[in-house]
């Protein structure tokens, strides 16, 4: 079994990027319309109105395969400099931010 | 040199950022409402050059104005100093040459004019839209006049010398019924004077009526309310005098002993009918609104029992009370059949909210159902980590007084909200169908967000990311392309070469 996978492996492995390429095209040929048709649709949330819903992820994958985004771990000195002054003193200087 | 190295804010957030933006076609995130066919437009202030004492107010702070135009789901946003003579001058010597709030003794004597303090203002209180006009106000200066679509400041406007007074309030009413701008100066003949000068003024630019009237005391009439027989003007708190602002000091300080007068003044009359009415030690800041209801009158405004800012010091030297500068809605009731300088006050709900309220603005001066403010919910998260030690006011709320319940909109864990405003769906949707839209500080991603949100789904409906904070703000209005002549935004010119 072991040998006949690798075997299977092996000539899938060594075919030339041509062939590849047109397989593809003959496996696509076989797909039913419809099946295309529904897969364009799956881009026309890009056109469709969505209801914002914020979640700190400005860069969203539709896709799944996009890169991860790692939400900023804030300003340092932002919080250096309020950790500098009161309370009160933060409201004094910056009633309205 | 300018050096912001000791504040008021040397890094981080707060600190002023100094240059004026463009931005065509805004990144924006979900579907701004194809409906939405305006500006909202934004006035605050940002310290371009420090302040000459540490003990400044704020309100001292150079007025910037922005327009975040949205048209067809989309959104231009450009932004500007107003060009006031305060801001020419301190450019032109490259310094700040203007001392304490509203205080020109405390200027350099190159720009101390102590007839004409209108000329220190910095118009960075709020917009106002009327007859097809955009301008920023403060209320110590007439209105500064501003392009509506480049935000070129064109200068002070006066209603072709029509409006006399001094000085123009930051909180002027547009009256539904009438389109009649209702507008005022208090401290209207120069420093300190207690004459307030009420204006009522066609949507032509022309001045109807003027009634004159003087204050129990001088103090700051920041806001005012209106029904359809009455002008409404609290006074409270604040005091100044002519000896005060010689010794140095900033304009007001709270006297937390003074009481509270509610002037009432017939719209058709002469000011000779003004009434005053007498109550405890307050602050109304701001104001939501006022209706008739037969003799009575009802006024609902975010009242404090003491002096919200604490910049403006103590009168008798003592300490700030952060409990007694929280607001909660209340209702006012004047019984006009009555003799008694008394009203009735009732606190509608106990919750502490941020005292920036408003309706939907069709039912200015009529009976009305809906607040709307914002809050810091404390049920919600704050990531203190990412967000530092700040302010969080986290909520939007819409309150319904007919049957008490709050409708809330959380913005974020990592965000504070500046004012909302009320966009009616359309002009003949029922009171409170429509939108909220405000910005909101995201401290985590040192950025400015503008939220639109339904007003009655309190869901958000889209949000518009500048890449950059944003100057703060003090007011923010919506002015649709039927208020103002607004334009689409022009591509960006480019005048250089091209490869053929």
């Amino acid at each position: 079994m072991d040998n006949t996978d690798n075997k299977d492996s092996g000539t899938l492995l060594t075919t030339d990027r041509r062939t590849f390429l047109g397989a593809v095209g003959v496996l696509a040929s076989n797909v039913p319309l419809p099946t295309l048709g529904s897969a364009k649709q799956d881009t026309d949330h890009w056109q469709q109105p969505r209801r914002c819903v914020f979640q700190q992820m400005p860069y969203v994958s539709f896709d799944g395969v996009g890169e991860s985004y790692d939400v900023p771990t804030g300003n340092q000195s932002t919080r250096e400099y309020l950790d500098s002054i009161s309370r009160e003193e933060y409201l004094r200087r910056h009633w309205f931010i | 040199m300018v050096d912001f190295t000791n504040g008021p804010a040397p890094a981080g957030f707060m600190s002023p950022e100094r240059f004026e933006a463009d931005i065509f076609d805004c990144e924006v995130e979900g579907t701004i409402p194809r409906d939405l066919d305006g500006a909202f437009v934004r006035v605050g202030g940002e310290w371009f050059y420090p302040p000459s004492r540490p003990d400044d107010s704020p309100f001292s702070s150079d007025g910037f104005i922005s327009s975040f135009r949205i048209r067809n789901g989309l959104v231009d946003f450009k932004g500007r100093w107003v060009q006031t003579p305060r801001f020419r001058n301190n450019l032109a010597a490259r310094k700040q040459l203007y001392g304490v709030y509203r205080n020109p003794f405390t200027h350099d004597p190159s720009v101390r004019d102590l007839d004409k303090p209108y000329l220190a203002t910095v118009a960075n209180t709020s917009p106002l839209a009327f007859g097809g006009k955009l301008y920023a106000l403060k209320e110590d200066a007439h209105p500064y006049e501003v392009n509506p679509n480049t935000l070129e400041t064109l200068g002070p406007w006066d209603f072709n010398g029509q409006y006399k007074a001094q000085t123009f309030s930051a909180h002027p009413k547009i009256d539904p019924v009438s389109g009649d701008l209702i507008c005022y100066g208090y401290e209207a003949t120069g420093l300190s004077t207690d004459d307030l000068w009420i204006y009522t003024i066609s949507p032509d630019g022309n001045v109807k009526s003027e009634v004159r009237v003087k204050v129990p005391y001088v103090s700051t009439l920041h806001d005012m309310v209106l029904t359809q027989k009455y002008f409404i003007f609290p006074v409270y708190g604040y005091v100044t005098s002519m000896e005060r602002l010689r010794d140095g000091h900033l304009h007001w300080a709270f006297d937390k002993n003074a009481p509270t007068f509610w002037g009432i003044i017939r719209r058709d009359g002469d000011g000779s009918d003004a009434r005053w009415f007498r109550g405890p030690t307050s602050v109304v800041m701001h104001t939501i609104n006022a209706f008739d209801d037969g003799d009575k009158v009802i006024v609902d405004a975010p009242i404090s029992d003491g002096n919200p800012f604490p910049f403006f010091p103590q009168l008798d030297g003592s300490r700030w009370d952060p409990v007694a500068a929280q607001h909660t809605i209340r209702r006012l009731t004047f019984d006009m059949a009555s003799r008694s300088e008394a009203y009735d006050i009732q606190i509608l709900d106990p919750t502490n909210v941020v005292d920036l309220a408003r309706v939907d603005d069709r039912f200015t001066s009529l009976p009305y159902r809906y607040v709307y403010s914002s809050m810091s919910d404390p049920s919600q998260p704050f990531d203190r980590e990412r967000a530092g030690n700040n302010r969080a006011v986290n909520t939007y709320f819409r309150y319904d007084l007919q049957n008490g319940q709050w409708r809330k909109f959380f913005v974020g864990d990592v965000h504070s909200l500046q004012e909302v405003t009320f966009i009616p769906r359309s002009a003949n949707a029922p009171e409170g169908a429509g939108y909220l839209m405000g910005t909101a500080s995201n401290f985590a991603d040192m950025r400015t967000e503008l939220v639109i949100v339904d007003a009655e789904e309190m869901e958000e409906l889209a949000r518009v990311y500048l890449p950059f904070r944003h100057t703060p703000q003090v007011h923010a209005r919506w002015y649709s392309s039927t208020e103002l002549p607004l334009q689409d935004t022009p591509l960006p010119p480019y005048t250089g070469r091209s490869q053929t």
